[in-house]
Formats: structure tokens, sequence, C-alpha cells
């Protein structure tokens, strides 16, 4: 059965018409990658599809349920664990923190009991500390637990961002883009991670994803996107060598460029040519105050 | 006192000690004593007539400071029609009781009713507008309340106010202030409860940002209005104190400029006390509202009123202008958190609070650098 289904999706913003029906299917237990060059759609339409933009036509199947027009918290209540391309997560907080807030939709005790306080309180927000610690032992993290997210570096975020959105439980998981900031090296961890977590949780999950050898190691399906419409689809090792996705990503005016992308394609993402989201600096330390090594 | 001492406790467990630390027993006695010094300090001035009067109105501003809190520290909003909230409260407060011959704690209780209902409303402007424009709106809804509810005869009782008088056993000064010191507590408990449970992690999580909320499962829009709700109940709690606390109801009051200059000074005590510090915001609620009083003690005082006589730019404040002196306080120490202590007073006492809530006496410990609000403090999001 197909945990998502999503037909015909458009939408325009302006003059611009940013995605123009697109058609994609993901199966249960299986990990489709979404790719395409910059500005293609791709998280315009992960946005459509979890709720944060209201879709002008097209419909949005999950497991069934029509859940086109339903706001994204109840949709990460239902299961639909998402991350950003730019990390989202609460930056004044604690690593701990985060994992307790992602949760949000799992706590039982209503607000007026959480204000109260009490023994059921208590022991419910206990759970979700261990919970947290959980998540954190399983991606190595548990040293990082008492330290603010604003001071991490943009690998550890998008680990954590990965770790917050495995904390609401989902079903199915949208990755956008989660090997930006990390090198070869991290980034095939992070393929062996992915695989790993859909075994342990049971995950489907919708990626997008530059780069190239992690697509071709965890991606089952591969649907491509360019100005907004779906170029093509299928195993991720015939995209690598339609010709269509080829001329699409260098534009089919740049041979020589071409010969190159064909020589380094196992370990070079395909856009490197193209500006990458820099990096978040740490915060510089704030006047008459020493950080502590712990 | 023993409220103030387990909800100190239970407050460190946010924050992760990094190395094992257990209090010796010398460690627990210096803490007991330290908290039996602090009852007693809040305690004394039950026993006083006049001051008592002045640390009410302390304990009422401390509660104001919380109730904007929520909204500016929690959430990022800036709202600058507060006193609207407590006005209303005042007045509610005032013609349930003085009208409608109901007792005291139902006047209350209405009063709370009517200003959380007011501030849904305005939370549901907030909804759709952030920002300065939202602002813009509680500064017009603050002048608009003042100039239209707060300045009809029919509810203010003209220039001679509505009077009503407190129950027989609560008529002593002292006791009023009990009574406004256990409201502040519970109301402190309460915000600690906020924090330190899935709506305080969903307040902070909308404030910074509301995308990443809803990937979370907040429902942004519920948990931004039950933050109006909540500062408006609180807000609306301590208008009806207020009102007791003088016993009459006077327009002038609320009504601007009073009533504006009542909202800038919350605000100030806001960020002067560190925005999202719950101490911070109560330690500067308390300053402020005791201020005009520990001026006129200090006036009072030969020696310094010999050298505010005679020194002649000082001369101009004493006397009937220490309002504007305590104002002129105000916006320097306003103007010191902003530029050289963006934590507020929040973050100077934390090493103090954290030594009573039962860790190791330390200037800097693990998130010393950001404090709850350090860095957001200095940038409220307008």
């Amino acid at each position: 059965m197909s945990v998502l289904e999503v037909s015909d999706l458009s939408i325009r913003f302006g003059g611009l018409q940013a995605l123009q029906d697109v058609t994609l299917e993901v199966n249960e237990f299986e990990i489709v990658g979404l790719i395409g060059p910059n500005g293609a759609g791709k998280t315009t339409a992960f946005n459509c599809i979890t709720g944060f933009y209201a879709a002008d036509t097209g419909r949005v199947v999950y497991r069934g349920q029509d859940v086109t027009k339903m706001p994204p918290h109840k949709k990460a209540a239902m299961g639909f664990g998402r991350t950003f391309q730019n990390v989202g997560m609460v930056k004044s907080s604690t690593v701990l923190e985060n994992l307790k807030t992602a949760q949000h939709a799992r706590v039982r005790y209503d607000v007026a009991s959480g204000l109260l306080g009490g023994a059921r309180v208590a022991a419910e927000e206990r759970v979700l500390e261990a919970k947290s610690d959980a998540i954190l032992e399983m991606l190595g993290l548990t040293e990082i637990r008492g330290q603010r997210v604003g001071g991490l570096s943009y690998g550890t975020l998008k680990l954590l961002e990965l770790g917050c959105a495995l904390a609401t439980e989902p079903d199915i998981l949208l990755l956008d883009e989660p090997s930006s900031g990390m090198g070869p090296e991290e980034s095939h961890e992070l393929g062996d991670r992915l695989l790993a977590l859909r075994k342990a949780f049971g995950l489907t999950m919708l990626l997008i994803e530059h780069h190239v050898p992690l697509v071709l190691n965890v991606c089952d399906h591969v649907y491509v996107l360019n100005f907004g419409r779906l170029l093509a689809e299928g195993a991720p090792t015939v995209i690598q060598t339609h010709p269509e996705v080829v001329a699409a990503y260098l534009g089919g005016e740049a041979p020589e460029e071409l010969a190159e992308t064909h020589e380094t394609v196992e370990d070079q993402s395909l856009d490197d040519s193209l500006p990458h989201e820099e990096p978040v600096p740490p915060k510089p330390p704030r006047r008459r105050t020493k950080a502590t090594p712990s | 006192m023993t409220a103030v001492t387990e909800e100190n406790i239970a407050e460190s467990a946010p924050t992760v000690d990094q190395s094992p630390f257990r209090l010796s027993v010398a460690g627990i006695v210096a803490r007991g004593g330290a908290y039996v010094a602090l009852a007693t300090v809040l305690l004394l001035p039950a026993l006083t007539t006049d001051f008592a009067r002045f640390c009410s109105l302390a304990a009422i501003y401390a509660m104001m400071g919380l109730s904007l809190n929520i909204v500016i520290g929690y959430t990022g909003q800036l709202s600058l029609g507060h006193q609207g909230f407590l006005g209303l409260g005042a007045l509610v407060t005032a013609n349930v009781v003085a009208q409608l011959n109901l007792p005291s704690y139902v006047g209350i209780a209405l009063g709370v009713i009517a200003t959380t209902v007011v501030a849904i409303g305005l939370g549901l402007v907030a909804l759709r507008i952030t920002g300065l424009y939202l602002s813009l709106i509680t500064l017009v809804f603050g002048s608009a309340i003042a100039s239209s509810l707060f300045a009809l005869p029919r509810f203010t009782g003209g220039s001679s106010g509505v009077k009503i008088t407190r129950p027989p056993y609560l008529a002593e000064n002292g006791r009023w202030y009990l009574v406004c010191l256990v409201v502040l507590l519970v109301v402190y408990y309460l915000d600690w409860r906020l924090t330190s449970s899935k709506t305080g992690r969903a307040m902070l999580a909308l404030k910074e940002n509301e995308r990443v909320a809803e990937a979370f499962g907040i429902g942004v829009t519920s948990y931004k209005l039950l933050a109006f709700a909540l500062s408006g109940a609180i807000a609306g709690l301590a208008g009806g104190l207020f009102v007791f606390r003088s016993e009459i109801y006077a327009s002038q009051d609320f009504q601007d400029p009073q009533g504006f200059s009542l909202a800038l000074l919350f605000v100030v005590m806001c960020v002067v006390g560190g925005l999202g510090n719950r101490l911070g915001v109560v330690v500067a609620g308390v300053f402020f509202g005791l201020i005009n009083e520990l001026l006129d003690k200090l006036f009072s005082l030969d020696p310094v009123m010999s050298v505010m006589t005679h020194i002649p730019i000082l001369n101009g404040y004493y006397g009937p202008n220490k309002a504007s002196l305590a104002s002129l306080i105000g916006a320097l120490l306003l103007l010191q958190t902003l530029l050289f202590n963006p934590g507020g007073l929040g973050a100077a006492l934390r090493p103090l609070s954290r030594w009573m809530t039962g860790h190791r006496f330390s200037f800097h410990y693990a998130g010393a650098e950001t404090g709850p609000a350090a860095v957001e403090g200095s940038s409220v999001r307008a």
C-alpha cells in the first residue's frame, strides 16, 4: 500500500509556476529521492505535502486519507516528520529541550494539568527525557545534551535535526537535504544511518538530496523535478544516466563540464558548482563570560 | 514559605549539571538560612501599615511583569497596551463589587474573566499581524480603552471614583499585602510550571520559528491565543488586587498620560528584569513598585535633602517631581541593560538563584554565555 500519494500538485507564486502537475508516490518502507537543480521546486513540493503551503490544485493522500487541506501541526501529529533545508530547531534552547519540544504531539497530559503540575506530569516529563536521551545516544550526541543549539556546528545541527524529526515519532520522514554541510565521509555515514533507521523504526522516507552517491546508496526510487515539473522517475541507476536529467543539471551547454561530472560523479555532488548554504558560524562569545569546558 | 523552596528546587531540573555535585550538610544549612532570610524579608512588610501598601503595589507590579513576560518573553510579541488589562480588571472588579454588591472574590473573578476575553480578542489580532504592527495595535488598544471605557462616568464614578472596601478581616494593609504576596507566589509557581511543561516549550518554539513549531506538531494558533489569555488573566487578577489595595477605582489611574506611562513602565520592567526570566522580572517589578516610596524615604533624610536643595540640577527633581526622577532612573536602567547586560537582572542574579536551587556557586556554568534570554533579550522582535 502506498503511504503517500501526491497527485497533480500545482502551485503558483505570482508569475512563477512553482509546481505543475507533480505526481508522486511513496510506498511503505521505501526511501524515495526527490532531486533536481536549485529552484526546481523540491522544497516547495515538501511544503505543499506537509501543509505549509496550500496547493492551488492537486491532492495529498496519506494512507488512504485525503490530507491536502490539513494544517502542518496536525500532519505532524499524524506521523509526518520533516526537516528543513536551513535547519529547523529552537536555537536558544538546549539540545535536550529541543528533543522534548519535538515530542509535543506525543505528550498526553493537557495544558491545564501541565500548569498545575503533579506526579503524573513529572512522570511523563521523565519519559520524554528518557526518549530524548535514547535518541541522542543512538546518534552519538549524548555529550552535547545540555548545550545550546545555537552554538553547534552545522553538521551536528543537521544530525540533531534528524533526531528531532525522529522524536516526533514519524511514520513518514521528509528530509530536506539531510547531507548539506557534510563531507563525503559524513554523508556516507548518513546513508548507512538512514538505512538503519528505516529498519529500526519501520520508516518510510522521502528525501531531497543533491549528493549523488547518497541517493544511489539509499534510494529505491527517484523523482526528478525541473522548473516545477516532473522530468523523470525511476530507479536511481537509470536516472543517473538519463540524458534529460543530465542536461537539466548542466543546462545542456557545458560539454567539458559534462565530461568532468561523469568522471567524478561517485564523490561529487551534482550541483557543487552552484552556491550552497553557508554553514552557520558559531556565535562569538559574549562579553565578560567564559565558556566552561565540560 | 514552602512554596518558594519547592518550586525553586525543582527549577534546577532543566539545566544540566555536567559535574556531579551533592549538597553537604553545611550547604543545606546555608541554603536553608538563605530561604529563611528571604521569607523574613517577604513577610516583614505585613507588620507595617503604610509600607505594606507600597509592598502590595510592588507585588502587583511583579505580577504585571510576569503577565507581560508571557507575551514578550515567551512568545516574542511586544505589547504596549498592558495597562489596559490592568485597568479593565480593576474597573470590572470595582463595579461588580460597588454596583452589584457582590463579594470581593466574585468581583476579582469576573475581572479576570473579562480581561481574559479581551486578551483573547487581542490575541486573535496577533494571529494575523506580528512584530511592529502588532505593537502598534496593542498601543492603540491601550489608548482606545483608556479614552472609551475608562472615561465613562457610569463605570468610573466620575471624579470621585468608585469606592469599595475590603472584607473586614482583610481591612489592614498588612493583611492585604499577604494576599498579594500569596497570589504573586501562586502566579510565580504557574509561570514556572508553564516553562517546564509542554506549553512553555511550545511558546518558545513558536517565538523562534513558527514553521519549526508546526513541524513539531505544535498548534501555533492555539498556543498564541493561550499566551494572550494567560497574560490577560494574570493582568486582570493584578487589576483586582490593585483596586482593592487602594479601595477606590480612580479613573485618572488608567487614563492617558498616566496609563501610557504605566504601559511603558511594564515593558521597561520586563527588559530590565530580563526577557523570559521570571525571577528577574519579579525583582524588577518589585523595584519599580517601590521606587517612589524609596525616593520619598531618601528625600526625607536630612543630609540627602540638604544636598538636593543645594545642587541646582537635582533640585528640580525633588518633591513633586520625584515621579520624573523615577522614570529617569527607569530610562537609565533600560539603557544600562541593553548596552551592557542584555540578560537583565535575571542573568545577573543567576549565580545566586542557581546556588539557592542546590547547585555549586559559580559565575561560570554550562550555558552561562546564553542565559534563557541573554541573546534574545537584546532583540525584541518588533
